[in-house]
């Protein structure tokens, strides 16, 4: 037995000779530097609307108000301190979550705007920002749409109360191809906000809150246009009765210069007029009246006989006012069938609101400017106007009309619908 | 015409040159003239896949210790003369005889039948660095008559390891080569059979490199075998043998061409990263290593009954680990340097814009990116380990409803970039005996039943918390894709699992295989004639249990899952005449079903028990035709072979950019046909100097239009069904399907040899993308878009070459009747680096813009060196 000791050693020897396992020190900790400390609101107020970018070590110390959990953001955060809130666009994703206290260090960070937003470019989670608690939970601020200050409050966790989507029965996005959705949030004043969801958001295609209640969410802007970001989707409670008549529907809302949609099944609602010349027989033939509920259609046609009656007919918006606008646009949708002249659009800049304007005001024929007048296609589809610039005639008191026009030979049939005046 | 028809037309095309291949094929064979023919060969995919473990990019041409499917260090050693050049010769471009992949070769250790029972495949580096032990093991290529098994069209080996039929002595071996590893010590001892009719046979080795050839590869393995025999008379003998080889390894990735360009490295890994240790300075870490140790068991009787009948029978145990390590992270950016957004052509092609039309969209990004990846800046053509751990030390964070439990919460830095390992432990038993019955003098039968209880447990463990305090168990995907919170839970039966080093997380399943299989064979030989027919039997079940109730799948994932049976049979023939004693004929013939590989038969195993559709057993069709001489300064073979593997299936999961989603990619009635021609030769020119050559030319390729399924990855969703694949007369890839070896070999009397080898390699293809030939693939494009082609052609490679040199030379000390052996290796001489041996084209792409996400391919290592001194006693 002993002549097999050694060569036992020898294998067990040779065996062993490999044991060159790897092993590692963790890496130091790099330090980030606090330096000068700021608030939110001074570090802000540096702002002069060019972008500024800061190269020393300031640190801006606040709570985490969003995260990109359930996909709503992405590549960003907001933060707030007592003094203000700004958001964070962050060069991953990923890193930071709701009530994460933290400090960032600004040095090489830029303060930028977009959309007239406040915003920090191009932050590292990893190399610029030391988190220091969690759950440090921010409470949100309890406000209206009304009396939301769209540059003090902007980046702010905000709470809405008594308020509605303007439209329900569709979906916070659209999933399926992954675009972003903006639904209207109305309060019951007539005052709205508009509400934008990333098509990644995992509640992108759940529909919106049918009734009325409390939601929380980022209050932000773009350009004058007061914007709602929903970070969780458990903080929407909107299931009380809905404001009762009142201003919503019809009348068009949201942020537009004007915005006119039938939809309350009122032709003149929100200031509008009709103003009709022609032949009555069972009714105002070529006369402006809603269709189908919803849309205005103007018709000289007479289908129980056969006969076109002459006739010239007017919708006249409401005044509304340019000035302040950049490059202020009109669009529409509109169809047409049948053989007959073209509906004409018209702008005045010294129309009265009240009398005919077959008869008053100075009114420029723009129908050529309408890149998209529909031709009969047989069909009843609308289609878009497309963008009628309105910067050649930025001013106050600006009215536009339609104008159809029939004669006893012929007239087409022409349906219009949600007109909007927006910059 | 449609897509479809487009497809359809092109494919016709190739299929009609297929024909005149055929007809080619037998023309050749019939009139012995040299002709053409196509070869092609297949980079298998899992190369890269984290759970198995495949081909390191170059094998180890001398020691085929790396983990592949290699098996060419059995065929070496063949006496086939165009096997044993084949064997060593083609080994460095991954070639594979009749390119057949392992599955189809039956090896037995010591009678332990070592086919893996989830793939079929044979992993060499189980029994690495025993390479005293392996190197002459009875070898029948292709289809034979065979002792322990029935066997199947890639052939048949046998090694053993009985200190009776092992040589008596002692062996002691030092090598240095700059491959995987650099040094190798080696010790076997072997007694023999004593007076007492006991016996010992042991082996260890080492094999180690700090570095290996490419960079930031290591190498750390051991191996050890003990077998004892006693012959307790004439008619009974047992045998234990013990056996393993634990290997530590950090592993070389293949990449896209643009990354090998830009470092001006062919060899260029992405694995590795500096990190700062304690003292300052950077060590290289490799994330994807390999841990693997194996040990295999048996008690054998050997028992000889009769004159006329003898049985030797096997109990067997396999068990040990095997992992792999790999980067995971949540909610952090991706680490890999070579993720495709991080290099230069990103700005390229960001804009959507098709190859040839590029536009840079930054141009002082672009310059700044690429000057960066040209001076291999380590923090952005490597791996940052100091990042990622920095990003673990900060990362704050708490984790409420811990374990299900409301007032449960735990505050610490959750970890952003961890290491996690996918183990896979077998715990395999069996018996194997087969035997042999002397009928008459010229007959013999051979039989053999197998009884083997295989399972697998399928788990991924944490590895590392690089610096963090610990990491949840949830999936960052489902978490952003589903609201409800549930969904993201890998295991339901523990709700934000919180997970420490060590832990087990994310899957945890069992794969059970149950086999049983007999055989016989009848054997008839004449002095004219050696002839066979044999016949086999089995019958096999799987199925999964899951040990976690995933929150997608809490129906299917938890529990046994149905057992699947099968029931296979297979016949095989025979013949050879003997013209004259110089002159032989023979032919070979095989048919038989096999089960599907469980490896391929569920949709995603990790999460759920669901199968792919239409699961069936695969049929094999072979046969060959073989003229064989034997003059005394002459020995060739020259043969025909034609073989159908049908009704395969093929699984994938990765990103598709059209579904945008992870998908579960899944082929049913995938056939393969692989055809061709080899000869080899010997020539002794002189006594001493001696020419040999070998040839082979193949055509391998996908001969049906398989059938695709395709499910989301992380729900129950099926996006589409009975999704046609063009898949006809695509070759199959990673392997040349044309390769020649011409060597030259000097034997001085003196006890030294010098020899050349020059070796050609052709026709290498990539292994297609199904989802990419398919009619969705190109519906964006009109008839006749040229575009098209750019998405449904295959890729050939370049054609290579390599020259290796060999010496060696022996001295006998005569004082104690031993020897000194001293042997060199020169591998690829001219260092030729440019010799693309495989790739892959990814399975992730964008039909709009198809060089998004570029091939990736693997390069022959450059020159190389084996020097040994061994000595013997």
């Amino acid at each position: 037995m002993k002549k097999y000791i050694s060569p036992l050693l020898i294998t067990l020897f040779i065996g062993t000779l490999n044991s060159c396992n790897k092993t590692y020190d963790e890496p130091p900790v790099i330090e980030i530097p606090i330096g000068d400390v700021i608030s939110i609101s001074d570090l802000k107020d540096m702002f002069n609307g060019s972008p500024l970018t800061i190269n020393s070590d300031y640190s801006i110390y606040g709570n985490v108000t969003c995260e990109e959990t359930n996909g709503n953001f992405y590549k960003e955060a907001y933060m707030q301190d007592l003094s203000g809130a700004i958001k964070l666009k962050l060069d991953a994703s990923g890193g930071l979550y709701i009530g994460d206290s933290i400090r960032v260090n600004l040095n090489g960070v830029t303060m930028s705007e977009y959309g007239d937003l406040i915003q920090l470019e191009n932050i590292s989670v990893d190399e610029q920002i030391v988190k220091i608690a969690t759950d440090k939970f921010v409470s949100p601020y309890v406000t209206t749409i009304n009396q939301l200050n769209i540059e003090d409050d902007q980046s702010r966790l905000i709470q809405l109360d008594s308020v509605e989507f303007q439209t329900t029965g569709v979906t916070y996005a659209d999933a399926v191809n992954l675009a972003t959705g903006e639904r209207y949030l109305n309060d019951c004043d007539g005052n709205s906000i508009l509400v934008r969801t990333s098509g990644y958001a995992n509640f992108a295609d759940d529909t919106v809150a049918s009734g009325k209640g409390t939601i929380i969410g980022l209050f932000t802007r773009y350009g004058s246009t007061k914007q709602f970001i929903i970070r969780d989707i458990n903080e929407v409670n909107m299931n009380g009765d809905r404001c009762s008549g009142g201003s919503g529907g019809g009348g068009g809302t949201g942020n537009y210069i004007l915005n006119k949609d039938f939809n309350d099944g009122s032709i003149t609602s929100g200031g509008w007029g009709s103003f009709w010349t022609g032949t009555t027989t069972t009714e105002n033939w070529g006369e402006w009246e809603i269709y189908g509920g919803d849309v205005a259609s103007a018709s000289n046609f007479d289908i129980n006989t056969f006969t076109n009656f002459a006739c010239e007919s007017w919708l006249v918006s409401p005044s509304f006012d340019l000035t302040g606008t950049s490059s202020p646009y009109l669009v529409f949708d509109n169809v047409t069938r049948y053989n007959g002249p073209g509906l004409e659009l018209y702008i005045s800049s010294d129309y009265d609101g009240l009398s005919n304007p077959s008869q008053q005001g100075t009114w420029m024929d723009i129908s050529s400017y309408v890149p998209n007048w529909d031709t009969d296609s047989g069909d009843w589809t609308f289609v878009s106007s497309g963008n009628i610039d309105l910067t050649p005639f930025i001013s106050s008191n600006l009215n536009v009309a339609f104008k159809y026009v029939g004669s006893n030979s012929d007239g087409a049939t022409w349906e219009i619908d949600n007109i909007i005046v927006n910059d | 015409m449609d897509k479809k028809q487009i497809i359809y037309t092109i494919l016709s095309t190739k299929m009609h040159a297929n024909k005149i291949n055929i007809t080619l094929l037998f023309l050749f064979l019939a009139t012995f003239t040299k002709s053409w023919s196509q070869t092609d060969s297949i980079f298998n995919e899992d190369s890269v896949d984290i759970l198995v473990p495949v081909f390191t990019t170059t094998v180890d041409l001398l020691e085929n210790e790396s983990q592949s499917q290699d098996i060419s260090g059995l065929l070496q050693s063949s006496r086939d003369v165009y096997v044993n050049q084949a064997g060593f010769n083609f080994s460095a471009a991954r070639f594979r005889l009749r390119g057949y992949s392992s599955e189809n070769t039956r090896i037995f250790f010591n009678g332990i039948p070592v086919n893996d029972p989830e793939n079929g495949w044979t992993i060499w580096s189980y029994w690495g660095g025993l390479n005293d032990i392996t190197r002459y093991p009875e070898n029948k290529f292709g289809i034979s008559s065979a002792d322990a098994t029935f066997g199947s069209i890639g052939g048949y080996s046998y090694i053993s390891a009985l200190p009776s039929e092992k040589k008596v002595g002692s062996r002691f071996s030092y090598a240095a080569t700059n491959r995987s590893y650099r040094n190798r010590l080696m010790y076997t001892y072997n007694t023999g059979l004593n007076s007492k009719g006991w016996g010992l046979l042991i082996s260890g080795s080492s094999r180690w490199s700090d570095e290996g050839y490419v960079p930031g590869t290591y190498y750390s393995s051991g191996s050890y075998l003990l077998s004892v025999e006693k012959k307790v008379n004439e008619a009974h003998r047992l045998n234990f043998m013990v056996l393993g080889a634990p290997t530590v390894q950090g592993r070389q990735g293949i990449a896209i061409q643009e990354t090998y360009d830009l470092t001006g490295d062919n060899f260029y890994n992405p694995y590795w990263g500096y990190q700062t240790q304690s003292d300052g300075t950077l060590k290289k870490r490799n994330a994807r290593n390999r841990d693997n140790h194996k040990p295999y068991m048996t008690l054998a009787h050997y028992w000889n009954i009769s004159d006329k009948l003898n049985l030797q029978t096997n109990l067997y145990a396999i068990t040990g680990k095997t992992g792999n390590t790999n980067l995971n992270w949540y909610d952090a950016k991706d680490p890999r340097p070579d993720y495709y957004k991080y290099l230069p052509s990103y700005l390229l092609n960001n804009q959507g814009t098709l190859s040839g039309s590029q536009i840079i969209t930054n141009e002082e990004d672009y310059n700044n990116l690429t000057a960066l990846w040209q001076s291999q800046d380590p923090s952005t053509s490597q791996l940052d380990w100091d990042a990622m751990y920095n990003a673990n030390y900060k990362n704050l964070y708490t984790q409420n409803n811990v374990g299900g439990d409301p007032n449960n919460s735990i505050t610490g830095n959750r970890s952003k970039y961890i290491i996690e390992e996918y183990r896979l432990d077998p715990r395999h038993f069996g018996l194997n005996s087969f035997g042999k019955y002397q009928l008459k003098e010229n007959q013999q039968i051979n039989f053999g039943l197998h009884v083997s209880r295989y399972m697998s447990k399928n788990y991924r463990l944490m590895n590392d918390l690089l610096g963090g305090d610990y990491w949840v168990d949830i999936d960052q995907f489902a978490e952003q894709d589903f609201e409800d919170p549930n969904l993201a839970q890998n295991d339901l039966q523990e709700i934000n699992r919180v997970v420490y080093n060590g832990d087990i997380f994310g899957y945890n399943y069992n794969i059970h295989v149950n086999k049983n299989e007999a055989f016989g064979e009848y054997n008839f030989n004449t002095s004219k004639i050696e002839s066979y027919a044999g016949l086999t039997l089995s019958n096999s079940s799987f199925w999964r249990n899951g040990i976690m109730q995933n929150g997608r799948f809490p129906d299917n994932s938890l529990g046994n899952s149905e057992k699947q049976n099968f029931y296979n049979y297979g016949a095989k023939v025979g013949f050879l005449y003997k013209i004259t004693g110089r002159h032989l004929i023979s032919f070979n013939g095989l048919y038989k079903t096999e089960a599907p590989y469980v490896r391929n038969a569920y949709v995603s195993p990790r999460t759920r028990d669901q199968l792919v559709p239409n699961l069936t057993s695969i049929e094999i069709i072979s046969g060959d035709l073989n003229y064989n001489i034997r003059l005394p300064f002459l020995k060739a073979r020259l043969s025909g072979f034609y073989t159908q593997i049908n009704n395969q299936t093929w699984a994938r999961s990765f990103y598709h950019d059209e579904y945008r989603t992870f998908v579960n990619y899944m082929m049913t009635n995938v056939d393969q046909l692989f055809m061709g021609m080899e000869f080899g030769f010997e020539s002794n020119i002189t006594s001493s100097l001696q020419f040999t050559g070998a040839f082979t030319m193949g055509d391998y390729l996908y001969n049906s239009r398989p059938i695709a399924t395709v499910t989301r990855d992380n729900s129950q969703e099926v996006i589409a069904e009975n999704k046609t694949v063009y898949f006809q007369n695509y070759k199959i890839g990673g392997m040349p399907q044309q390769a020649t070896s011409l060597g030259l070999k000097y034997n001085a009397p003196k006890y030294w040899y010098a020899g050349i080898n020059f070796n050609y390699f052709a026709d290498i293809y990539l292994s297609p993308n199904p989802d990419r030939r398919t009619s969705e693939a190109i519906a964006g494009y009109g008839d006749g878009y040229p575009y098209i082609n750019e998405i449904i052609d295959q890729t050939k490679l370049e054609n290579g070459n390599a020259v290796n040199l060999f010496c060696g030379k022996s001295w006998k000390i005569y004082k104690n009747n031993s020897y000194l052996r001293l042997n060199l290796n020169i591998n690829n001489v001219l260092n030729n680096t440019s010799f693309k041996t495989g790739g892959f084209e990814q399975l992730r792409y964008d039909a709009s813009n198809i060089d998004r996400f570029p091939n990736k391919y693997g390069y022959m290592y450059g020159r190389t060196f084996f020097i040994m001194l061994s000595y013997l006693y």
